[in-house]
């Protein structure tokens, strides 16, 4: 395991393109994360009501609400995560340094775990630095007559960091499937905004249950949003053993199929 | 029996139409220095690949060392296909320490094999900044550092200057001279004489020859000429040491037995009371051999 996290290490730490745009990830998660009161405080100053009520008091920084709230805001900017993930894979399969590792007697199965170290890492950065995000927030704006433990509601942030592991993961048979960093990412982004979503509504009524174990619907239900409880909607406020389930197999199925596809081709 | 290296049996792979390896069965010696020769498009670099376990094979297998292909046989081999494969935004130094971390040994020996190839002075630049010939060399220095049993090497001189051509050419010598096995891949006749003992000869992905580049190994051809040419051929053509008479302008060209040599030749020239005007006897080269197997 150390083995592989020191090749994986001195690849990417000394990749300029990949501090900018890990900088870049946490500069967005930060301010995507922050902006939430401002937005409410500024819908208030406009005289905005939402549901009858003042924004600048829907309480999305309170707990427990902000686990759900700032895990499911906090997934916004994942692509740029699964960029760094598209971006080594690519460079290692066009620099050709793929092929020399094999020759080199790296095996195949250690070629895709030093990339699930990766995915891992990212995957845990994120989350510790949500988690921090979460907890200073959380205590400076739920107001100290509210006496909610704060640990009620943190499943999401274990959804949060599954949730990447997943997306991160289909990024990555994606890359080794396609094998251009472009044509990946465009592909990765047609297939989540239109592919899925158009299936997702052409799907005949009885068999809508379906739309669950679509891969990009699987990794969005572990955190469902939050926001349409502040307009008295009905929505799903826990984390379910079977989002989890079926998340956890698409991750399984993701890495199974890179390896597959990486053992069969010709490496050239 | 011999101690082999590498054990080849009956390996083919076809790339849709093209046969680009064909029932290739060989042997690697221990020891020794083992050139590939064959024009570009051979099936060289395929066959290089399935030993390295890159390209799959269709059919056909290979033993390392007697054992069959797995990573950590590979550990066991340094080797180079093709071109340098390094990142380009990473100095010497650590791209060999990514090569020393998945061969499991080598750390101490970077600036070794960097001096060995002459890139110590520059281990810290990038390898983008590198020349042609200077990341050839680092790929070299690559497939040294873990001091391995067996070297291969495709096209090694490749884009080389003459000077670079010659360094490698020399380092290769070297390297064998240790004990250690180097299978050469070259499309260079010229190479292959120089460096190696043992050649196979590929076309079109089939093995036309294998065996030892070796004086012995080869007739030997002797010229004559006189001044009644059918004479002499006459002469030869039922003498039980001569392989065959070729009747060329104003000369006779023979290929002798192995059980005969240009003097017993002359001393029965003697014996009839033939005097020749010109005598020349040279071995048949390897690039003869090259080129007639290429012919047909």
């Amino acid at each position: 395991m150390r083995r592989l996290l020191n090749i994986e290490f001195i690849k990417t730490a000394n990749n300029r393109a990949f501090w900018i745009l890990f900088l870049l990830y946490f500069l967005a998660l930060l301010a995507i994360a922050s902006a939430g009161q401002y937005f409410l405080d500024f819908l208030s100053e406009k005289g905005t009501q939402v549901a009858n009520i003042d924004p600048s008091i829907i309480p999305i920084y309170h707990f427990p609400d902000i686990w759900q709230n700032l895990t499911y805001i906090g997934g916004f900017f994942k692509f740029l995560l699964s960029l760094i993930v598209i971006v080594s894979v690519i460079n290692d399969i066009s620099f050709g340094t793929m092929r020399q590792h094999i020759i080199d007697g790296l095996s195949h199965f250690e070629f895709i775990l030093s990339k699930i170290y990766l995915i891992l890492f990212l995957s845990l950065s994120s989350t510790i630095v949500l988690l921090i995000l979460i907890v200073s927030f959380g205590n400076l704006h739920t107001p100290s007559d509210i006496n909610a433990s704060i640990f009620t509601g943190s499943e999401f942030i274990f959804a949060y960091f599954l949730q990447l592991v997943v997306y991160l993961s289909f990024s990555l048979f994606l890359a080794m499937l396609i094998r251009k960093s472009v044509l990946t990412l465009g592909i990765l982004f047609i297939y989540s905004v239109i592919i899925e979503p158009v299936t997702v509504a052409k799907l005949p009524d009885n068999l809508e249950w379906l739309s669950n174990f679509l891969p990009i619907r699987a990794i969005e239900n572990l955190v469902h949003q939050p926001f349409a409880k502040y307009i008295l909607q009905e929505i799903q406020d826990y984390v379910s053993v079977q989002d989890v389930l079926v998340a956890g197999g698409y991750f399984l199925i993701f890495t199974a199929l890179t390896y597959v596809l990486m053992k069969k081709r010709d490496l050239h | 029996m011999e101690d082999n290296i590498l054990e080849i049996n009956k390996l083919a792979k076809r790339y849709g139409r093209i046969q680009a390896v064909s029932a290739l069965s060989l042997n690697v010696p221990k020891g020794s220095v083992f050139g590939i020769l064959g024009p570009n498009g051979s099936g060289k670099t395929t066959t290089l690949g399935i030993l390295l376990g890159v390209l799959q094979a269709d059919s056909g297998s290979f033993k390392w060392f007697g054992e069959s292909s797995s990573p950590d046989v590979r550990k066991r081999i340094g080797a180079i296909l093709e071109r340098p494969l390094f990142y380009p935004y990473l100095s010497a130094v650590k791209n060999l320490k990514i090569v020393a971390e998945i061969k499991g040994k080598g750390k101490n020996n970077i600036e070794k094999v960097l001096q060995q190839v002459g890139l110590l002075e520059r281990k810290n630049d990038s390898f983008r900044k590198y020349s042609l010939g200077m990341k050839q060399r680092l790929a070299i220095a690559a497939a040294l550092l873990s001091d391995p049993e067996v070297l291969l090497f495709d096209e090694p001189t490749n884009g080389l200057d003459p000077q670079g051509i010659v360094d490698i050419r020399e380092l290769i010598i070297s390297i064998a001279a240790e004990g250690k096995t180097v299978l050469l891949a070259s499309h260079l006749l010229d190479e292959v004489q120089k460096v190696c003992t043992h050649v196979a000869i590929l076309k079109r992905g089939k093995l036309l020859y294998s065996g030892k580049i070796d004086g012995e190994q080869e007739n030997e051809l002797l010229e004559l000429a006189s001044d009644d040419l059918d004479k002499l051929q006459q002469l030869f053509e039922n003498h039980a040491d001569i392989i065959e008479v070729k009747r060329m302008r104003d000369k006779l060209l023979l290929r002798l037995s192995k059980n005969t040599n240009a003097l017993k030749i002359s001393r029965f020239l003697h014996e009839n009371n033939i005097f020749v005007t010109h005598q020349l006897s040279r071995k048949v080269s390897l690039e003869q051999k090259f080129l007639d197997l290429l012919k047909d």
